[in-house]
Order: C-alpha cells, then structure tokens, then sequence
C-alpha cells in the first residue's frame, strides 16, 4: 500500500501533475540575471540516489529551470573515478550538485578539492532502520547564505516525519540589527550564545530532549526567541520520502531559492511527531553542492 | 566582533593576518591565496570524533615552486603565522587535509607535480610533493617502461610524497615505503635547501641510487615530522616481474591467526614470500560485497553469529590471507610448492589461486594492489557502517601467532564496550606486524561519536600499556601517541625543532612535536 502511493506520488511528481496540489512555491534570492543555473547532478546508482535525483529534478519543474545534465555513475564512483576526475576538468564553470554514498563521498571531496572546487555544503543524511532513532541530517555549510536546514525541515516536518539537523556554517555570521529567525507551525526556537551562537528550533519535544539528542552540552543556556523576530521558509512541495525530499532541498538551494537566514553559528532543527514513528529503510546518503 | 576569516592562526591578531595574507599574495599570486568559506570546505573534512571547527585552517597557499616555498616560509617567520603542509593530502582516517590546529595556513603543494626524472634501467623516480601515483602510473605506461608501483590502498589518488613521508605502505615487495626512499629535496625554516644524501654534493648523479651520503643520515627526520618542507622526493621503483601469483588462502576460525602467523614469518624472513602478508578479518572485507545493515541493525557491535552467516553468505574465511609471488615462472613455481605445502600441513587452510578467486571482488581489489595498479574498492570499507566517522588504529607488534590471539582479544572487548565493530587485518612485514583496525562510526550519531572518542583514546591507552606502539595516528590523537614514547624521545624531538624552526611555523602539533 505504501508503496503503491509512493509510485503515485512519484508517477505525479515526474508528470507535473502534483505541483497545482502544492502549497507557496519557493522563490529566488536573487534576480533571474544573477541566478545559479543548476547545471549538473552527479549520482550513484542506489535507490537513495535515485530518490535524491527525483528530489532534484522536482525542484527544478517547480522553479522553471531547465533538468540538470545527469552524470550518473553506473556502480558508484570507486569504480569510475577516472569519470569523475575527466568531468570534473571538463565541465568547469558549472555549479554541481552531488548524492553518493560515504565511501564515493570521501573521494569525491578529495577530488572536488584537486579540482579547484569551491564546496558550499556538503551534508550526510541517515536513517537508521529503526523505529526510534529519527531521520539525521548534518551539514557543514559555507555561510548561512547557503544553509539548506530550514528548507529541509520546513518539507520534512509537513509530512509529518521525525528527524533531526544540525547546521554549521563556516563563514563567519552575518552581522544583523535584531536576532532573526527560521519558523515553522509548531516549532519553538531558541538562542545559545556558548560556546558559539547556536539556534535551535525544536517541535514535539523540549528543548533539553532536544539537546540529548543532538548531544549538545548546557541546555539551561537557551534563550528564547520571540516568535515577531521568526520568519518561514517557504515550504516548497512535500516530499514523500526523505531522500526525495533532500534532493528538493539542496537542488532548491544551489538554485538560488531565497531561504531564512539567521545569525548564528550553527542551528539544529528537531522535530517529533505524535504518531507511531515510521519505520524508515536503512539509507545512508552524502550530499554535495560544489561550484567548479 | 566577528573577524572576516573563518578562523585564525593562535596568537596572530587579525590585522597581523591580513598583512601576512597580502605578503603571500605578492609571491603566489592573488587567486592561489584561498581564504573564503567555500574554498576552504574541502579542507576541512576530517573523519575523526572532533568538532570539525578544531581543525579548520584560516587560509591555504597553492604553491607552484621551490621559490614560492622559500618565500612563504620567510613570511611565515616574520609575522609568526603557521603553516600545515599537504601535497595530496589524502591521509584519510589519519586527519585528511585538514591541519593538526585551528588557524594553521595550509600549504597545499598540489599544483608542483612535475615528474622529474623516472630512470627505466636503475629503476627510480625523482617527483614533486603533488605527483599522484595515478599521475606516475600513466607517465609509466605511456612510456612503456617495464617498471611497477607500490601504492598504498587510495593508490589513484594518493601520492609517493605524501604517503612515504607519513610512512606509509604499499603492497608490493617494496610495500615499505620509506625502505626504498631514496633522496629528498628539503626546504628548511630559515628557507635553506638542503639536499639529502648524495644530493649535497654538486655535480653528483648518485642522489637517487645511494641513500646514505656521507655523515649522519637525515632523510628520517623529514617523516612524520615538521622540520621541514619535502619539495623533491625520490624512490626506487620495482622491476616489473615476469610472472605474477597472487593468491588468498581462507581459515574459518578466529583463533587460526596463531597457525597463519607462524606459517607466515619464516616465509618473510627468507623472502619466499617477499611482499607484506595481508590477514584480513571477514569484517574488512565484507564491505565490497555487503552492508552491515543487511545483518543487523540498532546499538552494539555486530555478533559472532552474524559474522558467520556473513561468511557463508559471501564465501569469506573467518581469516582471508592475501599475498603473491614475484619473478620468473619457474621462480614462482617452486615458491608456490613451498607456500602450499607450509599452509597446507594442518589442514586447516582453503588456498585458492588468481584463477580460482578471480571472481571475488574484495580477491581482485587486493590483487591489484599488490601488482601496484590503481584501485579505489578498499574505500567501500566507508560504506559498511556509513556516516563517515573512520579512525585508523595501528599497533605495532612481533610477528608472531602469539601476539594475534593478545591484540584481537583485546581490541573487540574494546570496541565491544563502545558499540563498535572489528574490522581490522593483521599485516606482516619483514619481522613486525601491523595491526590495522579501521575504527568505523556513524559521525551523524552524537552518541557514537563520543563512544568513538572513547574507545580510541582507551585502545591507545591500554595497547601501550602492553608496550605496543602505535606507528601511525590522525591529528587528534598525535599528542596521546608522542606521549606513549616517553619523555626523552619527546624532548629530543623539541630539541631538533626548537633548532631548525625556533618560531615554531612548521605544522606546529604534527607529531605531537611543537
């Protein structure tokens, strides 16, 4: 039955059709003359990055652009690093978005990095296969400009999944007059200035639960944040499964979506839902956007 | 207020760094001096249970010359700024590219990667820090020399530079790298070049083929150390065999390894068998042919008993011996019959030859290595659990049977206490093993990252405890295993670098030597 519907949903979603059933669309941080134009995925060839490419090629039916050019790896990139690496001095100038498993992954940054690439985020996103640990993201991202976090969970949380993700930007915070930041229905966010500034929006859980989780130290030093300062990025479709979701998600910000940006450091996203948790398949995938 | 670098070198203000930043402008140029976030992220992956914030650089120079090295290290000096350097900078599960500390400028050699000399009749090469063994593999081939390389396992990628002066191994008969090292080429703090060995003597042309020069021997205090900038390295190339014969030989019971060492050593020791013995556990090799997630799921280390249904499941020996012979058929033939009949006595091993295992993907990886081909598959180990946490633990101990049974028994209760997996193999060298256990975890998991800082800061404490040495170990653990040492070598050391870098800017952490 699940997968029936979730053969519907992606059957709709490759057609279009789902897109007049959707909610806000996502709009542009900048003008269309100083876009990013998504250029080209490369993936593996596990289901999980099928489903991120599926995400990918959504997000770009919704935002208008054209389908990326598909590299697809046939076998993972430990076979084909020689592909790769003649890709990667072919197709310079281009903005990539990437999805791989961790052992293709410690390659590919190796390899992006040979390359001259400039890395903007590079997430690992689990599920564990099993009923109480949620769906995990981290990322480390360039600068908040890029953060990817809020998109994610504004998608994850509307259907209705458990998951957790932390975001650390590298570069250093944008400089705000007033404390700005992400929200969603149902979520509670939250301040630490110790040992950096952290944002923390949490929903079905308490912030200190929370912070188990992530195994963040000092819960007794979040401030909240007052709902006036909070701004929503805006949802964007709902993706059935979470992997289909990322893609939508990092395609969505290597595009150029206009997403919250928030002063901090680094921010966590933990969401709980009150139904019976999903049971989630073990899939593990590496995300990547890298322009070259 | 925030600074506009990502990060900062220890006690440099940031006025101080923007000054050094504009003198390293003026010598590599202004796009060679990278500083934003994007271009810094990919030097910053690391694969161990630490912020990755510890070890992010404030800057990396690309530099293209000797020069252009002796230029940056005079700015160095002046304006007190430390400096990391890479050439390919693949020690991955080692600490990556990334610096021992926070603030350090990565010095990333990766575009001085001219293959200067290969000599198809001595068999040598003389390369640049950033040559890749892939790089020296195709100049091999296109120039049809008869000449093998020993790579270690990310071959492709990796490079002889990097890897020996970490003193890495390879795979072939001069699988022990720093062993067939064969003349450097140093840039010093003070921007002095030095020329070890016979480089020294003008006019000589015996730097890559005598190692030793006159007056003490220098070359081993470039390795694993921070003394100074290798900007030449030469070493000897392996003659390509007329015949080839690997072979794996399989054991179905963990406590075999005391039967496989014993079989082993005197087969090293009179060269028989003359590249390092491979004794891989199902664990290390299960990852090229399954996911651990296929077997069990939830906390805790895998069980015994799926450890057997993933050896009948995948045709695997509790114990799987990789190794081959070198030279003419009829050298091999006669080896052959002395390797089979020394494993065969017990009864106990499955042998298996090239044509026999020809199909087995984790057989075909590690024939390649031995051949010196260019693989990538030993990486699928990162797919196993997943999550890209990888720590390589690295005793050192006697080549004996007796030895095996003690390390492993102690190493699983350890790993067992943590939740973690033993996914190691056993490799005999020329009288000494080494004990590799990639110590794999979910870096997504909070609480498995902890239980993974744990674990290796208590592997490290209670292996040398036993008094074994560790040979090798990523950046956040070099203090723990300079200290295991002892005092003296550790003073000696600060001796040697408080002399040839009072100010400290050479990779300052590398070591454990400041």
């Amino acid at each position: 039955m699940e997968i029936d519907r979730r053969s519907l949903l992606k059957g709709l979603l490759a057609s279009g059709a789902l897109l007049a059933l959707r909610g806000p669309s996502w709009t542009f941080a900048e003008p269309a003359s100083r876009r990013a134009g998504l250029c080209l995925l490369l993936s593996g060839d596990r289901d999980a990055d099928r489903a991120f490419a599926a995400g990918v090629r959504g997000a770009c039916v919704e935002l208008g652009t054209s389908e990326p050019h598909i590299v697809e790896l046939s076998g993972g990139l430990l076979a084909n690093a020689d592909q790769v690496i003649e890709s990667l001095d072919r197709l310079r100038g281009r903005r990539w978005v990437a999805a791989m498993d961790d052992g293709s992954a410690a390659v590919f940054q190796e390899l992006a990095r040979t390359a001259g690439g400039r890395l903007l985020s590079v997430g690992s996103h689990v599920s564990v296969g099993d009923e109480t640990s949620p769906v995990r993201h981290t990322w480390l991202t360039a600068s908040a400009a890029q953060g990817i976090g809020g998109l994610l969970a504004t998608q994850l949380a509307g259907a209705q999944m458990s998951f957790a993700i932390t975001e650390r930007f590298l570069g250093p915070p944008q400089s705000m007059n007033e404390v700005t930041s992400w929200r969603a229905p149902g979520f509670f966010s939250y301040r630490s200035v110790e040992p950096s500034v952290m944002h923390l929006h949490c929903s079905g859980l308490s912030s200190s639960a929370a912070c188990r989780l992530l195994g963040v130290a000092g819960a007794e030093d979040w401030a909240p944040i007052p709902p006036h300062r909070c701004t929503r990025d805006t949802a964007g479709g709902q993706g059935d499964q979470w992997v289909e979701a990322l893609g939508r998600a990092v395609a969505a910000s290597a595009l150029g979506v206009a997403r919250v940006e928030e002063s901090c450091v680094s921010r966590a996203f933990v969401h709980r839902t009150g139904q019976a948790p999903r049971m989630q398949p073990d899939t593990r995938v590496v995300s990547f956007i890298v322009d070259l | 207020m925030a600074s506009k670098y990502i990060a900062l070198p220890k006690g440099v203000s940031e006025k101080t760094f923007t000054a050094a930043l504009a003198e390293f402008r003026r010598v590599v140029g202004q796009d060679s001096v990278l500083v934003t976030a994007e271009q810094l992220a990919p030097y910053i992956k690391t694969m161990m249970p630490v912020p990755d914030a510890d070890h992010t650089p404030s800057a990396a120079l690309l530099a293209q010359s000797v020069e252009q090295v002796q230029k940056i290290v005079a700015i160095c000096n002046k304006y007190k700024v430390p400096i990391w350097t890479i050439s390919t900078g693949r020690n991955f599960g080692y600490g990556s590219a990334a610096p021992a500390e926070r603030g350090q400028v990565v010095l990333d050699l990766k575009r001085m990667n001219r293959i200067l000399e290969v000599d198809p009749e001595l068999c040598f090469a003389l390369v640049e820090p950033g040559v890749t063994y892939k790089q020296l593999y195709d100049y091999i081939q296109e120039h049809r020399y008869p000449l093998w390389l020993s790579c270690p396992a990310p071959s492709a990628i990796a490079g002889p530079t990097g890897n020996t002066l970490d003193r890495g191994v390879g795979y072939t008969p001069y699988g022990e790298h720093f062993l067939f090292a064969c003349g450097m080429e140093v840039v010093l703090a003070n921007g002095d070049v030095l020329r070890t060995g016979m480089g020294s003597l003008p006019k000589s042309n015996t730097w890559q083929v005598f190692k030793w020069g006159y007056g003490p021997y220098l070359d081993g205090i470039f390795t694993q150390s921070n003394y100074g900038i290798v900007t030449k390295f030469g070493f000897w190339l392996m003659p390509a065999p007329p015949a080839f014969k690997p072979f794996v030989i399989q054991y179905e019971q963990e406590d075999d390894i005391v039967e496989i060492v014993e079989t082993i050593r005197p087969l090293r020791i009179s060269g028989v068998i003359p590249n390092a013995v491979v004794i891989a556990h199902a664990l290390y090799e299960a990852p090229t042919k399954a996911r651990r997630s296929d077997y069990v799921t939830g906390p805790g280390a895998i069980t015994d008993e799926a450890v057997r249904r993933i050896m009948q499941d995948h045709k695997l020996g509790a114990w799987n011996v990789y190794a081959a012979l070198y030279g003419t058929q009829e050298q091999i033939d006669v080896n052959w019959k002395i390797v089979t009949e020394a494993f065969g006595k017990s009864g106990k091993a499955k042998i298996l030859s090239e044509q026999e295992a020809a199909a087995d993907p984790a057989f075909q990886y590690r024939a390649a290595l031995m051949r010196g081909d260019m693989t990538l598959k030993e990486f699928a180990l990162y797919n196993w659990r997943g999550g890209g946490g990888s720590m390589w633990f690295a005793p050192v101990s006697q080549a004996r049977g007796s030895e095996t049974l003690k390390q492993m028994a102690m190493t699983k209760r350890i790993l067992a206490k943590y939740g973690l997996d033993y996914s190691g193999e056993f490799i005999v060298g020329m009288r000494d093993m080494h004990h590799i256990v990639d110590v794999l975890y979910d870096r997504t998991d909070p609480a498995m990252t902890k239980a993974a800082y744990q674990c290796f800061d208590e592997l490290l404490t209670e292996f040398s405890a036993e008094g074994y040495g560790t040979y090798r170990v990523n950046t956040a653990f070099m203090d723990k295993v300079a200290h295991t040492y002892g005092p003296v070598q550790r003073r000696v050391h600060k001796t040697l670098k408080n002399a040839l870098d009072p100010n400290g800017i050479l990779a300052p952490g590398k070591s454990g030597i400041r």
